[in-house]
């Protein structure tokens, strides 16, 4: 068994993942100013997910191969952002901070498990979350 | 075909029908050829001693005391090197007013390659079109279809991908080609100077449809003889397939088959994979690479042709009219090379792969920034770059008519990202935004 839990974290992950879709969805139908800001951050997390847990890229050698325990340190990783809540001006702001987010999580997933590389993109990564998260 | 002596001629027939007739015989083998009333005819099923044969072009005339007699051989083809330059009709008689081909005579239509004499593809095919080399590589080896609406110049990009491959030889095998597209390739072959290089079977719409089903096979055999007596590389064309399709759905309709899907027959599956699997990878050097068009109604991949095809070939590349940029595109979205990461990154530059990716997945947030502004909503600062990304991309990479080398290729799509995308939205390995990345 990976850890007490495990189950608990997936089924967590899936619901994110499940809320994002919708809210999503009631975004295309009445438009980014439409809806208000949580909307935003819940689709945001469930990209977050998507694009930094869900995805792997076969062409990368690292990425192509994640064993167990990476995969529960990273699913700790993005579930305990997704636990933080954040205050954002507009959506497009939003929209930013997340992407950097995610871009830096992938930069974390292309490099050797805690390796330098890793961890420097790891504290990069906990920076901009002590910026806006609680 | 003078018959010889002591042969049995035949003179009752059981059942005629628009494409088939029946009777009684001994002695015959399946794909056995026949004439039938002056006719070329062949065996298509044997139940006892009733024999059912299709005629090829067809059985309007023919009376119940008609004159069967059998060749006592499936179709052959006379395989040499006398083939390179030719051109044929479905049953390998020349068209082009030059002598027969005289070599070895083989039977069409014979077993693909063993599994075990085959190797993994590895070669990559360049073509110029960044819709194929940079989103959907090709490799020798390989088999894949352009699937296409008949409206879109198919014909023509074919033609463009055959003269731009460094082969051997270029097989044609048309099914149902107009005289134009005919005309069209011979020209396209000789203005490249190409000429040697090609072998042509060619059935149009004015030979009777059910002779296409000749054609695949002699354009197979004749790359067989090639590729594995020659070690060459071979390229087939096969244009178009679902014109194929249709004339075996007219003889087994006619031979009152239950008819499978779209009318289909049930052997769909089958009658393709036998063709589409003689592509192949030999470990002495030789290749057949096999590309066919398959024509699409009205863009329908779930029809029974396409779908079967998409399930036997390795791939497919959709072409389609992108109206945002006027132009014709390889669809990033419906396309695919199953063999494509064999050579991505290992005969191309590191960074092909990351950059296919990227590319493809702005091009995509572009459609579902054109999905909010057809609803009516305002764009934001990243959907209108989207947007103007998703033009220039269509216009300098997946448009047909773009013919670089894939280097180019790569250094203009990092040339978009860097005008349109900052480092964190295209989200690529850091290692080689380093190295690549244009301001």
């Amino acid at each position: 068994t990976v850890e007490q839990g495990w189950v608990a974290n997936i089924g967590k992950a899936k619901n994110i993942v499940r809320r994002g879709r919708e809210d999503a969805d009631q975004i295309n139908i009445l438009g980014d100013d439409g809806v208000p800001m949580s909307y935003h951050e819940t689709f945001w997390k469930s990209e977050l997910i998507d694009f930094c847990f869900l995805q792997q890229d076969a062409f990368d050698p690292i990425d192509s191969l994640c064993p167990i325990e990476r995969q529960k340190y990273m699913l700790d990783l993005v579930l305990n952002i997704c636990d933080h809540s954040f205050t954002f001006d507009d959506y497009e702001k939003c929209r930013d901070y997340f992407k950097d987010m995610i871009n830096l999580i992938r930069q974390m997933n292309y490099s050797e498990f805690e390796s330098e590389a890793f961890n420097t993109y790891h504290t990069q990564l906990n920076n901009l979350l002590e910026e806006n998260g609680k | 075909m003078a018959n010889k002596a002591y042969q049995r001629i035949y003179t009752q027939l059981e059942a005629i029908t628009k494409a088939t007739v029946s009777l009684k015989a001994k002695g015959v083998s399946n794909d056995e050829l026949a004439i039938v009333h002056g006719r070329l005819a062949q065996v298509v099923r044997t139940k006892g001693d009733m024999i059912t044969l299709q005629v090829f072009s067809g059985t309007e005339g023919i009376p119940t005391n008609a004159e069967i007699t059998f060749l006592g051989a499936p179709p052959t083809l006379h395989v040499s090197d006398q083939l390179s330059g030719r051109f044929f009709d479905a049953y390998g008689n020349p068209i082009d007013g030059g002598p027969r081909v005289e070599g070895e005579e083989r039977q069409i239509g014979g077993p693909s390659v063993n599994p075990y004499k085959r190797r993994q593809p590895s070669q990559l095919i360049p073509t110029g079109i960044a819709g194929i080399d940079l989103n959907n590589t090709l490799v020798s080896g390989q088999k894949i279809p352009f699937f296409a609406d008949p409206d879109q110049p198919y014909n023509q990009v074919m033609a463009d991908v055959a003269l731009r491959a460094d082969v051997d030889k270029i097989i044609l095998g048309g099914m149902g080609l107009s005289n134009d597209d005919y005309l069209f390739f011979r020209h396209s072959f000789e203005a490249a100077g190409a000429l040697d290089k090609i072998i042509c079977f060619i059935n149009t719409t004015e030979n009777p449809p059910v002779e296409r089903l000749l054609v695949p096979d002699m354009a197979l055999t004749a790359a067989e003889y090639f590729a594995v007596d020659k070690n060459e590389k071979v390229l087939v064309l096969l244009t178009d397939m679902t014109l194929y399709a249709d004339a075996l759905s007219i003889v087994s309709n006619r031979m009152d088959q239950i008819p499978s899907k779209d009318s289909m027959p049930g052997s769909l599956y089958s009658d393709l994979a036998k063709i589409y699997e003689k592509a192949v990878q030999l470990p002495t050097g030789g290749s057949i690479t096999i590309i066919a068009v398959t024509t699409l109604n009205d863009g329908d991949i779930t029809h029974a042709i396409p779908d079967n095809t998409g399930y036997i070939t390795e791939g497919q590349l959709f072409l389609r009219a992108d109206s945002d940029s006027g132009k014709v595109i390889i669809d990033p979205f419906r396309s695919l090379s199953r063999l494509k990461q064999l050579v991505q990154g290992k005969q191309t530059r590191e960074d092909h792969s990351q950059v296919m990716n990227a590319g493809v997945r702005l091009y995509a947030d572009a459609q579902n920034a054109k999905t909010k502004l057809e609803n009516g909503f305002d764009l934001s600062d990243y959907d209108h770059r989207c947007l103007a990304y998703a033009k220039e991309y269509a216009t300098r990479l997946l448009s047909i008519d773009v013919n670089i080398r894939i280097e180019e290729m790569l250094d203009t799509a990092w040339e978009l990202f860097g005008k349109y995308f900052s480092k964190a939205e295209t989200g690529i390995k850091q290692a080689l935004t380093d190295k690549y990345w244009k301001e």
